[in-house]
C-alpha cells in the first residue's frame, strides 16, 4: 500500500512536471535504431526512429518491404522481445524470423478490418511491445495521431505497411516510406521525416544480405551452384574475366 | 455455552439487486454520499410468493400498502396495484445464506448452517478473542454482507432455543449478554405454540388434543420424573430428547460451516434484462465484493465464470480467464464489458452468480520506480484481446521439424488457462523453447533461412503471369508414407509486377504460387 502511493504521488509530481528526470534529457536529442544496412543508415542520420509510427508504402506486396524490416525487428527483439503483427495478408512463416523474433511473436488476426486500429492501439498502449508491424490501409488522420501519440509513450516501434495509392493522404507519422523495386533492391524515397528534411529517393543494395533473390547475370538461370558444389576453376576464371 | 441465531426471513426478496439503492440500505432509499440524488422513482412493491401462492416474503412498499404474510396473490394484487413478483426459490437461499455464513467466518469461527434461512454462531470460544460479548456483536454486525439483508439475532445458551427466538421476533434487546441467561429467555418460549416449536406437524397436533397448547406446558410436564416418563410413552423418545435439547439438558451435536476456497454471489435481478450493458452494473457490484473477498486472503484469481439465469429456467455460463492472476475489480471488469460486448443474450435474464472457483496465491511483482514501466503484461495485453475477439484471434509461432514448406511451422493460439499461464509470461519474455528442440528446427530453418518466403499462401494458387526465375529449382519430396505426399519443384521467381513470388511445378507439370518474399 505504502508503495503504491509512493508511486502515485511520484505521477503526480510528473505530471505537473515538478520533477526532473535524469534521463529525459536524452529523449530530447533523436533517437534511432539501426536498420542494419549501413547504406539506409549513412542517409537516414542513423536508422529508424527508435519509437514512433513509421509508414511504408511498398509499390506491390512482396518486393521486398519484410526484407528491410527483418534486422530493424531482430535488433528490437533483444530490448523488448515481444512482437506482433496484425493483420497479415497471408501466413507469416517463421522460418523468415530470426529465433529471437519468432518465439516471443504474435501473430493477431482480428476478425474485422475496423478493429484493426483497436488492437494496434492496445498494443502500443501496454508498453509490452518492442515493434509492431500492421497491414492497414484505411486510416484516417484522427487514427494516425492517436497511434502515434500511444507509440512514443511506451516507446514502441510501429511499422504500418499500406498499400501505395493511399499515398496522396497525408498522416501525422514519424516517418514515411516509399518503396519501388530495382534490380538489386529497393528504391526508397523518404518523403516525410520528423525533425528533418525529406530526402533524394536512393537505391537500397539488398542483394548483400539475400543473394539468391537477385541473382542477376543472364546465364544465371541454368548455372545455379548450391553452396557445396566448387565451381569448375576455368570457368570462373572466365567469367571474372568476361566482368 | 452460549449461541447466537442469525435468523434472515426475506433472503430471496434481500437478494434483489436494486438498481436505485445500490448496495444502500433499501429501506432509507437515499445514499448520504450522493451530493444530489435524483428524485428517485419510489420502490415498487416486491412480494415472495410460495407454492400455494401465498406472499412469504415482502418489502416495505408492500407492508405500507396493507400487504400481510400468508396473503393470497389475488388479494395482495388488490391491495397494490404495481407489484413485482416473485417465486420463492429455496436454491437462491441457500446460496445466498452460504455467502452470508462466508462473510461471517472472518468475524465467527464456529457457524452452522441451521436450514436455509438460518445461521448458528457458536459465541463462547469467540468471546476470548473479543473480551466482551458486546464487542464481539459490534465486529459481527461490521461485515458488510449483513448489511443489506433483514435479519434477527437472538443469543440464547442453547441452538434450539436462539433459532427459535429468532424466529418467534418482538424481543426487547435480544442481544445483551443477560439475554442468554435462562430466567430471562424463558418465559418467552413459554408462551411460545407448541406449532411453532419446529416439531413434526402430528406431534403438535397430540399435544394440544392432550391440552398442552404452549410450550411452557409441556415444560412442566416433563419436570417432574413420572410425567416426563408417560409423555415419552405417549409422543416417542424423539420429542422429549428435542425439548431436552432445547432446554439444554442434552447436547445437540452440529455440523460446523467449512469455508471452500471458492467465491460465489448471487443476484436477482429486480427485472428482465435484454442488453448485456445492462448486466454491467449489477456485475460491477459484485466485482467490487470479489475484490474485497481476494483482499482479505492475498489472493488472485485468474478465471472467472458468469452465470445468467434466464425467463426459461435456462442457465447461460460465460467463461472469462485473464492471462495473468487479477484481483483489481477494474480489471476485470473491463474483461467482462468486452466479453459481453460481443455476446447476445439468447433470453432475457433474471439473475445472475458470479462464481470464482480457484483462487491463486499472490505474487508480488517487483516493479523499478525509475524503469519504464509497461502499463500491462504480455499475459494482460492477450486476455484483452482476446476477450474481445475470442481465443483464436491471438496466435503464436512454433517452427515443425518438417521439410514440407506447409507443414514445417504451425501457429497456436495462446492458451490463457491457468496451467499455461503461470508460463506464458515467462515464454513471452525469456528464450527458452518448450517445444520443438532448437538443433532439429534449424536443420531445417537455417539452411532454408534465405529460400523461404516470408509469407506464404495457406492455399498455392495456380500462376496465371509470365515470370521470370531468377532461383531453382529446389525440389521438395515427402516421404511416400506421410499423409500428404509432396514432390514439388520450387522456384523464386520475379513477375511483372515485380514482385518476388515462391512458384512450384508439380508432377502434373502445372504451376503453383506458394508464397511471397515480401
Amino acid at each position: 500500500m505504502q508503495k503504491n502511493l509512493s508511486v502515485n504521488t511520484l505521477q503526480a509530481l510528473k505530471d505537473r512536471q515538478l520533477v526532473h528526470k535524469g534521463s529525459d534529457s536524452s529523449s530530447l536529442e533523436r533517437r534511432v535504431v539501426s536498420s542494419g544496412y549501413s547504406d539506409f543508415d549513412q542517409r537516414l542520420d542513423g536508422g529508424w526512429p527508435a519509437y514512433g509510427v513509421v509508414e511504408l508504402s511498398p509499390e506491390n506486396t512482396g518486393i521486398g518491404e519484410l526484407r528491410l524490416l527483418e534486422p530493424v525487428l531482430s535488433n528490437l527483439a533483444i530490448l523488448r522481445p515481444l512482437q506482433a503483427w496484425v493483420g497479415v495478408p497471408a501466413c507469416l512463416m517463421p522460418s523468415y524470423l530470426t529465433s529471437a523474433s519468432r518465439e516471443r511473436g504474435l501473430i493477431i488476426s482480428p476478425p474485422d478490418r475496423k478493429q484493426t486500429c483497436w488492437v494496434v492501439e492496445q498494443l502500443l498502449l501496454s508498453g509490452c511491445c518492442s515493434s509492431v508491424v500492421c497491414w492497414m490501409d484505411e486510416l484516417s488522420p484522427a487514427q494516425a495521431k492517436r497511434l502515434q501519440v500511444a507509440a512514443k509513450e511506451s516507446q514502441t516501434l510501429l511499422f504500418l505497411i499500406r498499400s501505395s495509392f493511399s499515398l496522396s493522404q497525408s498522416l501525422p507519422v514519424s516517418m514515411r516510406l516509399q518503396l519501388e523495386t530495382l534490380d538489386a533492391g529497393l528504391k526508397v524515397s523518404v518523403i516525410k521525416r520528423q525533425n528533418a528534411w525529406p530526402l533524394e529517393p536512393f537505391a537500397l543494395d539488398l542483394s548483400k544480405r539475400w543473394p539468391q533473390l537477385f541473382r542477376r547475370e543472364k546465364s544465371e538461370v541454368h548455372a545455379f551452384c548450391p553452396d557445396n558444389v566448387v565451381a569448375f576453376p576455368s570457368v570462373n576464371h572466365l567469367r571474372t574475366k568476361k566482368s | 455455552m452460549r449461541w447466537l441465531a442469525l435468523h434472515f426471513p426475506q433472503l430471496q426478496l434481500d437478494g434483489v439487486y436494486s438498481t436505485q439503492a445500490g448496495t444502500s440500505d433499501k429501506s432509507e432509499g437515499v445514499d448520504d454520499n450522493k451530493v444530489a440524488p435524483e428524485p428517485l422513482k419510489p420502490i415498487s412493491a416486491m412480494l415472495v410468493l410460495d407454492d400455494k401462492q401465498c406472499v412469504c416474503q415482502l418489502n416495505d412498499a408492500a407492508d405500507q400498502a396493507g400487504v400481510q404474510y400468508g396473503m393470497k396473490l389475488g388479494t395482495a394484487s388488490a391491495l397494490v396495484d404495481d407489484l413485482q413478483l416473485f417465486n420463492h426459490s429455496s436454491e437462491f437461499e441457500k446460496q445466498r445464506l452460504l455467502e452470508i455464513a462466508h462473510a461471517c467466518y472472518q468475524v465467527s469461527a464456529d457457524i452452522a448452517v441451521w436450514n436455509s434461512k438460518t445461521l448458528i454462531l457458536d459465541v463462547a470460544p469467540m468471546l476470548k478473542l473479543y473480551g466482551s460479548f458486546e464487542c464481539y456483536v459490534d465486529a459481527l454486525f461490521e461485515v458488510e454482507a449483513l448489511d443489506d439483508v433483514r435479519m434477527s439475532a437472538v443469543i440464547a445458551n442453547t441452538p434450539l432455543a436462539a433459532y427459535l427466538l429468532s424466529c418467534t421476533g418482538d424481543i426487547d434487546d435480544p442481544l445483551v449478554e443477560q439475554f442468554s441467561r435462562q430466567d430471562v429467555w424463558l418465559p418467552i418460549l413459554d408462551r411460545l405454540n407448541v406449532d411453532s416449536v419446529g416439531i413434526a406437524r402430528e406431534q403438535s397436533l397430540q399435544l394440544k388434543r392432550l391440552g398442552l397448547h404452549y410450550l411452557g406446558d409441556v415444560r412442566e410436564l416433563i419436570e417432574a420424573e413420572h410425567s416426563r416418563k408417560e409423555l415419552g410413552n405417549r409422543m416417542g423418545k424423539k420429542l422429549l430428547s428435542h425439548i431436552a435439547q432445547l432446554f439444554g439438558d442434552e447436547v445437540l451435536a452440529l455440523t460446523y460451516f467449512k469455508p471452500k476456497d471458492v467465491f460465489s454471489h448471487s443476484v436477482l435481478l429486480e427485472y428482465e434484462v435484454y442488453r448485456t450493458t445492462a448486466l454491467l452494473f449489477p456485475i460491477k457490484n459484485i466485482l467490487q465484493v470479489l475484490q474485497q473477498y481476494l483482499q482479505r486472503r492475498a489472493k488472485r484469481i485468474q478465471t472467472l465464470s458468469l452465470y445468467f439465469q434466464q425467463r426459461d429456467g435456462s442457465v447461460l455460463s460465460v467463461n472469462l480467464a485473464s492471462a495473468e492472476p487479477e484481483r483489481d475489480s477494474a480489471r476485470w471488469l473491463n474483461l467482462v464489458r468486452l466479453k459481453l460486448e460481443s455476446m447476445k443474450l439468447p433470453a432475457p435474464v433474471i439473475g445472475l452468480r458470479l462464481e470464482a472457483i480457484k483462487l491463486l496465491e499472490e505474487r508480488v511483482q517487483s516493479s523499478d520506480l525509475f524503469d519504464l514501466k509497461p502499463a500491462l503484461s504480455p499475459g494482460q495485453l492477450v486476455a484483452r484481446i482476446q476477450a474481445k475477439f475470442g481465443d483464436e484471434s491471438v496466435k503464436k509461432m512454433h517452427l515443425e521439424a518438417d521439410h514440407r514448406p506447409e507443414y514445417s511451422f504451425r501457429y497456436e493460439s495462446v492458451s490463457t488457462q491457468p496451467e499455461h499461464t503461470s508460463r506464458l509470461n515467462e515464454e513471452l519474455v525469456s528464450h527458452d523453447s518448450t517445444h520443438v528442440s532448437d538443433g532439429e528446427c534449424l536443420k531445417y530453418s537455417k539452411r532454408s533461412q534465405t529460400l523461404r518466403p516470408s509469407l506464404i499462401l495457406s492455399l498455392p494458387v495456380p500462376l496465371q503471369e509470365s515470370v521470370r526465375f531468377i532461383h531453382g529449382p529446389e525440389r521438395i519430396q515427402s516421404a511416400w508414407w506421410t499423409e500428404a505426399p509432396v514432390c514439388r519443384d520450387y522456384f523464386v521467381a520475379r513477375n511483372t509486377a515485380q514482385q518476388t513470388l515462391w512458384v512450384f511445378r508439380d508432377q502434373a507439370q502445372e504451376w503453383f504460387v506458394h508464397g511471397l518474399f515480401a
